[in-house]
């Protein structure tokens, strides 16, 4: 048994974690990645621990995972791929260090939730762009970092949004700072002459944040970052257009977003709307038996001096894309109101998490197309599930364009009982097959965990051996989450 | 190549807008640093080079039908290449190619643009992208009389190229840029009225057919008349002799493709040249599209695109890009620097980053409001950077800063560098 006498002289006695139950909650998720036992949890307050932290890896060689957000996990990228790992629990780090209500930003360390920035934005009249319904757990920088999708297309320029300027500390334990927050001048002194740490780009024309980005913490590890916000709505509409059929919505959605309408826009099956908006599984079943498969969410909003006169022209702009599709927008659809999802779109999910009310389980599998593309894969799905005896029932969907409609996050959610083995097996067993299946038909896997990391870079030789260069210029002794991504 | 070649280029396009302005780098003042003039004078982001990848990608997946609208956005529009040098700053696009076989899609479609219809019909007719008349093509000449090309063989081809041989304004430089050889004891001759066009405009506006027929015509006669050396004063001949021709497999082996530019920088090196009179001017640069950017050599590459996790295009072997670094920039300038009395000042946007003339890609045919205004806001910038004069290294240059002034009355000094030269003899 090692001592941690040397962490505890970085992070404090208290933070060293090393009982039996925490590390037992840090070897596994609901993913089926392998058990592996982490030796410690190391929780740093400050990016200089958080150096010092890194510093002592590379002189021991220990692994050294990063975690952010509370459980539960469902992607296997926070357990250990191997073993003797110290758990970096950033979920101590919950500064909101800045709110700029002027310049639309806040500057969050990564313990910070969504719940707990949206109580604080909402005070300064903002609000965050959040992913659709995140856990009450989930980091805010985590969300960033992975990438997940947020429920705004039209508001979403870049892949990497909201994301903005962060402070990573690398590999080697060097500190850098990116975009606008790279300088010149210092943060604080960036503040005073009214910057905002906005531009994420740079220095130069080099972009870090691509570096940090969807890296599963196999770079660097962000002790804080800074992210785009807007303003809280003052009027607001949020509709629900049902569909037997894929393809209207879809149409509607590259309408829609080639006149750039709208705020929420989303598409999800009756299954993953159900789970949405309410918390029993009996409802669940009701609804979704009752809703016709495809419901698309669309909301309009408005702020400032014209937002009246915004909200009538989208809606009025809307309804008529709607008709000429064939459509019907309600704004209440047996029982569920568009009005309250619109709300709850701006918070977390409340508990339980709404991807564990259906059965308590759940298999994600989830990567970019174009919106066009999606039926394919709806079909391939289907096609797997009959051919795998998987209840269709049971199987959630969500479309989400996003980067101003060029990308479509595809996801699809297969849901079981956990406590029933032979659900396990069979979700377990779809999901890898689906996968394989879907990257067959063309999906890009831009967020490959697990297994998906192995069929994408297998795929990919001379692009393994490229990110395996970069990593070793940032990561040389490849302490940071070893085992994760082609590393 | 065609356009559906271009469609993975379009599919990468992240719409960042880069082709709109020169290289943040190059960034000099703010009044200069748009480097479209099709997308800073019409502003919508279908004129600008990120808009036309758009156009490809949904005219290819059948959303996009040809409109009245597309085609304004498609041929209003000089292939400067500005675009083509900013997206490769950051994103390593073809965007010039993308809009060269948009308009090559167009005509092919029955949609070329009525005006450049009736110039090409000229071409067919007569030879040349001027609507004049064949047996015109060397009156330019006027009482020089080098070697006939046509009937004797010489060491160097003068090519004066269609703007010079037809815009009687020009004639006296063109006539003065072949005395500068004969005086120099160049063993020159010239092709007179038997000269054709380079084919290089057709190639722009989409007419592929046209251009392979007069380039194969020139290298023909280049390759019967034995020269071993080309010399054109006209930039656009020179770029399409030196990179369209190697690119498209018209180039004649071993023949030396020179901009008149090159050969007197060559002779004066020689001392077969001295510039000995004071020419007492404050001059600014303009560096024709044509010498610069898009002179540099054709990058030829043979390869495969390899698409990486179902997303990331990759070129195997690696492409190298052409990022117009390697353009005829040095040169001219230090002919300028070396006529005595004469200061050269530099505009904002040089080099790879220079404004156009206005006057390339057929707009100045087609649309000669759009080229003037392109013309008048180079002319603002010489003036911004306290010059007398412009210089110029091409005809077509030369006429439209003409022109643009002429319109809003500017009155800078307008100046080929070949006259320039011959006043310091």
């Amino acid at each position: 048994m090692r001592a941690t006498t040397d962490l505890e002289a970085i992070v404090g006695r208290g933070n060293v974690l090393d009982d039996a139950a925490v590390l037992e909650e840090h070897s596994g998720d609901l993913s089926f990645a392998p058990h592996v036992r982490p030796w410690c949890v190391a929780r740093p307050e400050t990016t200089a621990q958080v150096q010092e932290l890194v510093k002592w890896a590379n002189a021991t060689s220990t692994p050294l995972v990063p975690v952010s957000s509370g459980t539960p996990h469902f992607r296997g990228d926070t357990v250990p791929a191997a073993g003797g790992a110290v758990i970096v629990d950033l979920s101590s780090m919950k500064k909101i260090r800045r709110i700029d209500p002027i310049n639309w930003v806040a500057m969050v360390e990564p313990g910070v939730t969504y719940g707990e920035l949206q109580t604080e934005l909402r005070k300064a009249g903002l609000t965050a762009y959040l992913p659709l319904a995140p856990r009450a757990s989930k980091s805010v920088v985590g969300a960033m970092l992975e990438r997940e999708p947020i429920t705004t297309p039209n508001y979403h320029w870049d892949a990497l949004d909201p994301l903005l300027c962060a402070e990573i500390v690398l590999g080697t334990g060097d500190m850098i700072r990116t975009g606008e927050a790279a300088g010149p001048d210092t943060v604080e002194e960036q503040w005073e002459i009214g910057k905002a740490q906005m531009s994420p780009v740079g220095p130069g024309q080099y972009d870090q944040n691509r570096l940090i980005s969807g890296a599963q913490g196999t770079i660097g590890l962000v002790t804080w970052a800074t992210l785009k916000c807007r303003p809280l709505a003052e009027q607001t509409r949020a509709f629900l257009v049902p569909s037997p059929a894929l393809g209207p919505l879809l149409e509607l959605t590259y309408q829609l977003n080639t006149a750039r309408l709208g705020y929420h826009s989303f598409i999800v099956n009756s299954l993953n709307l159900a789970c949405l908006v309410a918390q029993d599984p009996a409802e669940i079943a009701r609804l979704t038996a009752a809703v016709p498969r495809w419901v698309m969410m669309f909301s309009i909003e408005g702020a400032g001096p014209l937002a009246a006169d915004k909200v009538e022209y989208q809606e009025a702009d809307f309804r008529d894309l709607v008709a000429a599709n064939g459509l019907e927008a309600a704004e209440a659809l047996e029982g569920i109101k568009a009005a309250d999802l619109r709300v709850a779109l701006q918070a977390p999910s409340p508990e339980p998490y709404w991807k564990l009310r259906a059965r308590g389980g759940v298999q994600e599998l989830f990567f970019l197309t174009t919106l066009d593309q999606t039926p394919r894969f709806v079909e391939t799905i289907d096609g797997l599930a009959a051919a795998k005896a998987f209840p269709a029932g049971d199987i959630g969907v969500y479309l989400q364009m996003t980067a101003q409609g060029t990308s479509c996050h595809c996801e699809f959610d297969f849901y079981y009982d956990p406590a029933k083995a032979a659900e396990v097996a069979k979700a377990r067993g779809i999901a890898a097959k689906a996968a394989e299946d879907v990257l067959r038909a063309g999906a890009f896997f831009s967020r490959p965990y697990g297994d998906w990391a192995t069929m994408s870079y297998g795929q990919a030789t001379t692009t393994t051996i490229l990110h395996r260069k970069v990593k070793n210029i940032f990561d040389p002794g490849n302490i940071l989450n070893p085992g994760k991504l082609c590393f | 190549m065609a356009l559906l070649d271009r469609k993975h280029d379009a599919q990468r396009c992240t719409r960042c807008s880069y082709c709109k302005f020169i290289p943040y780098e190059n960034m000099r003042h703010p009044d200069f640093m748009n480097g479209c003039p099709a997308v800073t004078r019409h502003g919508f982001h279908a004129y600008a080079s990120g808009g036309k990848f758009n156009i490809t990608l949904s005219y290819l997946s059948g959303r996009t039908e040809i409109t009245d609208g597309l085609l304004e956005a498609i041929y209003r529009c000089q292939m400067d290449g500005s675009c083509d040098i900013s997206c490769k700053a950051v994103q390593e696009l073809e965007p010039l190619e993308n809009i060269r076989e948009l308009r090559t899609m167009c005509v092919e479609q029955g949609y070329g643009h009525p005006v450049h219809q009736l110039v090409i019909e000229g071409l067919r007719k007569e030879d040349n992208m001027m609507q004049g008349k064949k047996a015109d093509r060397g009156n330019w000449l006027a009482g020089l009389t080098p070697k006939d090309l046509t009937k004797e063989k010489a060491e160097v081809l003068f090519h004066a190229g269609c703007r010079y041989s037809f815009d009687e304004e020009l004639h006296l430089t063109a006539r003065g840029a072949l005395s500068l050889l004969l005086e120099a004891g160049v063993d020159v001759g010239v092709m007179g009225r038997d000269e054709s066009c380079c084919g290089g405009q057709a190639y722009e506006q989409g007419y592929i057919s046209e251009f392979t027929k007069f380039s194969e015509h020139n290298q023909e006669v280049v390759k019967a008349a034995g020269v071993k050396t080309i010399v054109t004063p006209c930039s656009d001949c020179y770029q399409h002799f030196k990179v369209t021709y190697d690119k498209m497999g018209k180039q004649n082996p071993g023949i030396e493709v020179l901009h008149i530019t090159e050969f007197i920088h060559r002779l004066l090196g020689e001392g077969k040249l001295r510039l000995t009179k004071q020419v007492p001017l404050t001059v600014t640069y303009h560096d024709p599209c044509h010498l610069g950017r898009l002179a540099e050599p054709w990058v030829h590459w043979k390869g495969t695109e390899v698409k990486v996790m179902n997303q990331v295009i990759v070129h195997d072997p690696p492409k190298k890009y052409r990022r117009g670094a390697s353009g005829v920039y040095d040169i001219p300038r230090e002919i300028l620097r070396s006529i005595p009395g004469l200061k050269l000042v530099e505009m904002y946007r040089t080099r790879e980053s220079a404004w156009c003339c206005g006057s390339g890609g057929g707009v100045k045919d087609a649309y000669p409001e759009f080229a003037t205004w392109t013309g008048n806001e180079r002319l603002k910038e010489a003036r911004a950077v306290g010059a007398e004069a412009i210089v110029s290294a091409c005809g077509w240059c030369t006429r439209n800063f003409t022109d643009a002034a002429e319109e809003s009355g500017e009155t800078i000094g307008m100046y080929d560098i070949v006259d320039l030269v011959r006043q310091a003899l």
